[in-house]
């Protein structure tokens, strides 16, 4: 394979993960709109029974956990691109919060190991269920707007945007959303 | 919970005693108590999480018990698995890590 080619295979890669990440903005945004925020535990306690309720919420779980996830692989192949090195995670972090597409390393790594926390926990007292969403809930925002950030930084500096426009539209309403909201 | 701290019996370093005391208290104030459970009491075994008894009042929020995690698995460079409870409220699984749980003091400078 040329090197052209490589670089050319590279860039369908990370457009597909660009692609991904509006896609689970979009979904994550459409499952939070369904439950009434911030959740108590006596509301939850009187829903316990609701399946559309849980399913949202581990819908939240899920798609939270996806965007973070999908975000973090996009930004380590970005790097294949950038000609940066990193060898570890923690080093693509530090690319990025200097690019001003992380917050910062630290404030990543609490939304990743929060949401771990709260996906491992099987709680049955509902003050704590009703914390952990409502928690996951405030990290939302920032974790659209470094997906917007990095949408940005692909954009502008390696000229790579999503494979297909299908949720930019709303992506773009979503990040919009968050930045007037910040 | 035990009152008396027995070193002996706690396969942790001073240091890493005093890191885990300061990091916590950074994070939940000097009145928090930690106190550890689990594999690390005892000394016939080797490695492990650090399991970690944290009670305050109120009871640590979820982001505040992944601060810890997460700062004292960068110091420490161990897993550190973290329960907390407060004195008005304690799940049976904290009531179980209290009922074998050593309390570290003593090491904050």
């Amino acid at each position: 394979m040329s090197t052209e080619q490589l670089l050319e295979n590279q860039r369908e890669h990370l457009a597909g993960l660009l692609e991904a990440i509006q896609r689970c903005v979009y979904f994550l945004n459409a499952s939070t709109n369904t439950i009434t925020w911030p959740l108590s535990g006596a509301y939850l306690s009187e829903h316990k029974k609701d399946n559309p309720l849980f399913e949202a919420l581990a819908a939240v779980n899920e798609r939270f956990a996806k965007l973070q996830d999908t975000t973090g692989s996009a930004m380590r192949h970005s790097l294949l691109l950038s000609g940066e090195q990193a060898d570890s995670f923690i080093k693509v972090l530090a690319l990025f919060e200097k690019q001003g597409v992380v917050t910062s390393i630290e404030s990543w790594q609490l939304a990743r190991t929060a949401r771990n926390l709260a996906a491992h926990d099987y709680e049955t007292d509902y003050d704590k269920v009703a914390e952990h969403f409502n928690t996951l809930h405030e990290l939302v925002p920032e974790q659209v707007r470094i997906a917007a950030k990095f949408m940005n930084y692909c954009a502008e500096q390696l000229k790579v945007d999503p494979l297909s426009q299908d949720f930019a539209v709303e992506f773009q309403q979503v990040a919009n959303q968050y930045q007037t909201n910040k | 919970m035990t009152d008396t701290p027995n070193r002996a019996y706690m396969r942790l370093t001073p240091a890493q005693i005093d890191t885990i005391q300061s990091t916590v208290h950074a994070v939940l104030g000097e009145g928090a108590v930690v106190s550890l459970f689990g594999s690390r009491l005892d000394d016939s075994r080797r490695g492990g999480d650090v399991d970690l008894l944290i009670e305050a009042q109120p009871e640590p929020v979820l982001l505040d018990r992944a601060r810890i995690k997460n700062r004292l698995e960068m110091q420490l460079q161990l897993p550190v698995d973290i329960v907390t409870a407060s004195p008005q409220h304690a799940s049976a699984f904290a009531r179980m890590a209290r009922g074998q749980a050593q309390v570290l003091t003593g090491f904050v400078k």
